[in-house]
């Protein structure tokens, strides 16, 4: 990974207006602006907060100085919390009220620094004498409704001015916001050094910034670049000095991934933050222009935060990017795809990739190619219309029988492979399988239960797609595969007692898992359940259930007396059995004219109609 | 010389990813220095690395292990006291070919010694590819070798190229426990193949 992408993404998002072009302005949300105007007199409190369990509850986003609070007290730059603004203690203990007097010193202390800093470089911001002024006032600073707001509201929100006639807080007056850098106003030493990520010469930057947002990282954000530890010291070089860089870049990457971890659309989260190994997957593409290859693929694996833009987003996916066959002509620029996983204050790159958007755009086209299986028939009245383009979301909420850890791992495998191309992890197969021979003790007699075996079928035909060959789209009768069969055959044997026994829910459903490890055991006793079940049915439905029933047999072994069932199948030849069992099952249900038994190994047309203009 | 060197695993670790190891692309001109090093090395000479060619496609993993946070030292301390986890992200099935000169007094002899040692794959200590934990093999490849750099054009960024060493008692010499500075250089894969730029004596 390269540090530069990050660095050349944030100039990027500075030319097209998305960010700060001073550095160490970042996006944070404000809750509350005090207006005042150029006496200091305090004309009210103007309360930003949105709906709750919103984004928006904790404020309007703005793009605001930032300093690192290594240690306190440290005033941010004419913002922060209310202990510092207002001296108001985060509670009514002696330590915290004694700390917000400290920290109420401090922030006007910070104040008139600003102030002297300016003036010295010979200007002059009515702003700045304003809340100057605002603390010098003799009476109360608010009336007591205006603190009452804030002293009701949360501790930790965000608080700054706003001069009376001006639309935007203080620190984003015109002009001034250059000189709200920390390292200008409180200047130290610097060295000046060749940078290991752009080449260039120049001032170096000691301090890199935080990234917040990661999965399980610390709320206050964790370090890409630290050499926190003596260990990491070489040859009598110490800490950042090992890794010289402009002070524009460690002051500047950060940014970039700071306001891609606040937007769903690029932010990926892995787990939920209470397990080691939680993290999170960022995509991105050189345009940064929506709807894009990684908007597209974010939301389509997006989590149920927002259920409703979730299935929207996916739907223009569908439409507009796979069946509409978006040409590679109109597909440029390179996608990236990083993930991160938070240690203590530190964060790590587990997985980094640099792709032509061509490439990606290809790459998810065969994702959804890969798992492409019989669609199961929905009950009159469904509200979601049946299609081939699962999410990932919908692939892991099927697979409820499995622990968070065992979720974590397949959905970090899932985006990778998709993005990739590559082979799902080979411990994904044994847990989906799990997850499917469990999905009856759910939802059963519902179609809810045919969902779920439908999209982990799915995913069990993508997984078998990439590591052992194309699999059939549809019931394949002249497959000889023993697995493939036995599944037939138990699709079958079911069906067969469904129609024999009406008003049955569980029966031999109950049995697929022992069936599907320990054939041997299993299918004799099944063979024997049959041909009772056969006897009760009408003479159309056992004439019509034999046939198919004599078709897998004869798939399976010349004879029934030559059949042996094999003692035990492995997790490969268990999922080439979840297909034949899915294939048979909706095949039964299938209209006659259909059910032609013809095989469908080709991919689909857009995918051929992209290989062909690659020739 | 042209040295195929070869391994299971490597981490040439980048400066700015110290603390959670992340590796280079490839294998740094130091590195390669390094590691013929091992195999033969004199204080009056210099390993001088012109070109890496990468044979095999680059791929990475991920291991996550229990380190301890500081080196032993003169203190002795307890593992279990300073045991902290970091994950590495590390090269897999790497090869190269790495085209080398001697450089120093008396070049001719080094290089007929090297050459030696490198045919009896003889060394001083286990050769490794960056962390000792990954240890490589080297073959001397002769000019009829055949050699099939992989077909990849990438930008591998600013790479490290050297220490700039100085001490009082011993300037400009490996002897000296002080670095003044590093040196960078943009490094370009052209068909899987790496220039090395000279750096000054």
């Amino acid at each position: 990974m390269n540090l530069l992408t990050l660095v050349e993404a944030q100039d990027a998002m500075i030319a097209k207006g998305e960010l700060w072009p001073v550095q160490d302005f970042e996006k944070r949300r404000f809750a509350f602006l005090i207006e005042i105007d150029a006496s200091g007199k305090c004309l009210g409190v103007t309360d930003l907060r949105g709906a709750p369990k919103t984004p928006e509850a904790t404020g309007k986003l703005y793009d605001a100085p930032i300093i690192d609070r290594t240690r306190k007290p440290v005033a941010n730059l004419l913002w922060d919390n209310r202990d510092y603004v207002l001296g108001i203690p985060k509670d009514n203990t002696t330590k915290q009220i004694n700390n917000a007097k400290e920290r109420f010193g401090v922030f006007q202390h910070s104040v008139e620094d600003i102030r002297a800093h300016v003036a010295s470089q010979g200007e002059h911001f009515f702003c700045l004498d304003a809340i100057s002024q605002f603390y010098k006032r003799p009476a109360k600073l608010m009336r007591e409704r205006d603190y009452q707001i804030i002293r009701d509201a949360d501790p930790s929100l965000r608080i700054s001015f706003r001069l009376e006639g001006t639309p935007y807080p203080v620190f984003l007056t015109p002009g001034l916001d250059k000189y709200l850098v920390r390292s200008r106003l409180y200047p130290t030493p610097t060295r000046i050094g060749q940078c290991l990520v752009t080449g260039e010469t120049g001032p170096l930057g000691d301090l890199h910034g935080r990234i917040k947002g990661v999965v399980r990282a610390q709320e206050t954000g964790a370090y890409l670049v630290s050499f926190n530890q003596k260990a990491f010291d070489s040859h009598g070089i110490q800490g950042s000095a090992n890794a010289p860089m402009l002070e524009r870049v460690t002051r500047g990457y950060h940014r970039f991934l700071n306001v891609l971890l606040m937007d769903r659309l690029y932010h990926i989260p892995i787990g939920d933050g209470n397990h080691a190994g939680d993290g999170s997957i960022l995509i991105w593409d050189s345009t940064m222009n929506g709807p894009s290859i990684p908007q597209v693929i974010g939301t389509s694996m997006m989590e149920a935060v927002d259920r409703e833009n979730t299935v929207q987003n996916f739907r223009i996916l569908r439409d507009k990017v796979i069946e509409q066959g978006m040409q590679p002509s109109e597909v440029g620029g390179k996608v990236y795809t990083l993930e991160m996983k938070a240690n203590s204050a530190r964060l790590a790159v587990t997985f980094w990739r640099e792709d032509d958007a061509t490439t990606v755009y290809k790459n998810i086209v065969k994702w959804f190619d890969d798992m492409h299986v019989t669609l199961p028939k929905p009950p009159p009245g469904w509200p979601e219309p049946m299609t081939r383009y699962i999410s990932l979301y919908d692939l892991l909420s099927a697979m409820t029988a499995l622990s968070e850890d065992q979720l974590r791992l397949i959905k970090e495998s899932l985006v990778r492979s998709a993005i990739s191309g590559s082979p799902i992890a080979a411990t994904v197969l044994p847990a989906v399988l799990h997850a499917f021979k469990r999905s009856n003790q759910e939802h059963r007699g519902s179609f809810v239960l045919d969902l779920h075996q439908y999209r982990l079928t799915a995913l069990i035909e993508l997984i078998l797609s990439r590591s052992t060959g194309e699999q059939p789209v549809s019931l394949d009768r002249t497959k000889k595969d023993r697995a493939y069969n036995l599944g037939r055959l138990f699709a079958l044997y079911e069906k067969a007692q469904e129609e024999a026994i009406s008003g049955l829910t569980g029966g031999i459903m109950n049995r697929i898992g022992n069936a599907m490890e320990m054939p041997g055991t299993e299918f004799p006793s099944l063979f024997k359940l049959n041909t009772k079940h056969m006897r009760e049915l009408s003479d159309g439905t056992r004439i019509w259930l034999s046939k198919q029933i004599a078709e897998v047999f004869s798939n399976l072994g010349d004879s029934f007396t030559d059949l042996v069932y094999p003692k035990t199948l492995s997790n490969p030849e268990q999922g080439n059995f979840t297909l034949g069992y899915w294939e048979q099952k909706t095949a039964l249900y299938a209209p006659k004219a259909k059910a032609s038994g013809t095989t469908a190994t080709t991919t689909a047309t857009t995918t051929q109609e992209i290989e062909h203009e690659d020739a | 010389m042209k040295i195929r060197i070869k391994g299971r695993r490597a981490c040439f670790t980048r400066p700015e990813f110290k603390a959670e190891r992340r590796s280079y692309d490839a294998i740094t001109p130091t590195a390669a220095q390094g590691f013929l090093e091992s195999i033969y090395w004199k204080p009056e000479m210099e390993w001088v690395i012109h070109r890496i060619i990468v044979e095999n496609p680059i791929q990475f993993m991920t291991v996550t292990i229990n380190e301890v946070e500081r080196p032993g030292g003169s203190e002795s301390h307890s593992a279990r006291d300073v045991r902290i986890q970091r994950t590495s992200t590390i090269l897999c099935d790497v090869s190269y070919v790495v085209e080398a000169t001697i450089r120093g007094n008396e070049a001719a002899k080094h290089v007929s010694i090297a050459t030696r040692r490198l045919r009896q794959k003889q060394s001083f200590q286990q050769p490794y590819l960056g962390c000792r934990e990954f240890i490589g093999d080297f073959e001397l490849l002769d000019d009829k070798a055949e050699i099939k750099p992989v077909d990849l054009d990438r930008k591998l960024g600013m790479m490290f190229r050297a220490r700039v060493w100085s001490d009082a008692k011993f300037p400009g010499t490996r002897h000296s426990t002080k670095v003044d500075d590093l040196l960078f250089f943009e490094a370009e894969m052209t068909k899987g193949v790496i220039e090395i730029p000279r750096v000054a004596a």
